[in-house]
């Protein structure tokens, strides 16, 4: 797994490259607190080319998720391909998170 | 056709051993919903045995058997640790809110989802968990 940050305006996407699994999950979370607690409150995290997501790596989004809930701030998804949207569904957590087919999509539309 | 994989239970085991099944499963004609469903039943299923399966420190195999028939791959796995059925407990509620899921059980509640067949049994002091899905599933609505 790979991170690669960049800025849209004041939102703050972090594109995951490769694979979430259970190994680079926690991982994951850490960098995604970090920029929480530095500030970032306005979240997308870029599916778009994360190729595999295990049970973890979904339930590294969690604590972010709570954590962006209770500064008011706000968690995306973006990109996510078919068998990784259906695990979110599988789980009942499609629900739970905004998701967007792509980032410029998630930014332009989000409910920021 | 079935192929013999092993690996020690160790963590860093486990990456390749799912990439040497994902090139097998690939030449033999999977799709990628096939490779994704193989990868997360490999990846969830031995997490489990890895965390929970040993109480000593020695070195254990983990066996898993490829087998291709009749369009369809199944995975069975064997390891020498403790009696344990992953498909003895009750799905998660997927219906509650984030902050009440308990910690556990989603990647066997995936396994069963995602996989056509999920069976265990408890054989001559071994766990044998098999595992079954065809290699063209269409692709989730």
């Amino acid at each position: 797994m790979q991170i690669t940050e960049r800025r849209e305006g004041n939102i703050l996407v972090l594109s995951i490259e490769g694979k979430l699994d259970n190994a680079s999950s926690d991982q994951f979370r850490e960098h995604a607190l970090g920029h929480i607690r530095a500030g970032a409150h306005a979240l997308i995290v870029d599916f778009g080319k994360t190729t595999y997501v295990a049970s973890m790596g979904i339930r590294a989004l969690f604590i972010p998720a709570q954590e962006l809930e209770r500064v008011k701030g706000r968690l995306v998804l973006a990109g996510l391909n078919k068998e990784i949207e259906n695990l979110f569904l599988i789980g009942g957590l499609l629900d739970l998170f905004e998701h967007h087919p792509t980032v410029e999509a998630a930014v332009a539309n989000g409910k920021w | 056709m079935v192929e013999h994989f092993e690996m020690p239970n160790r963590f860093e085991a486990l990456s390749p051993l799912m990439e040497s099944i994902t090139t097998r499963l690939e030449a033999l004609g999977a799709n990628a919903g096939a490779v994704y469903a193989a990868n997360l039943a490999l990846e969830e299923l031995i997490t489990n045995i890895l965390k929970y399966g040993y109480d000593d420190a020695g070195e254990h195999l983990i066996h898993v058997d490829l087998a291709v028939a009749e369009g369809r791959f199944t995975l069975t796995l064997v390891d020498d640790g403790h009696a344990f059925d992953p498909f003895a407990q009750a799905a998660p509620d997927t219906s509650l809110p984030i902050h009440e899921r308990p910690i556990g059980g989603l990647g066997i509640h995936f396994v069963r989802n995602l996989l056509d067949e999920c069976r265990y049994e408890r054989r001559e002091g071994k766990n044998v968990v098999t595992v079954s899905k065809v290699l063209q599933p269409p692709d989730p609505q």
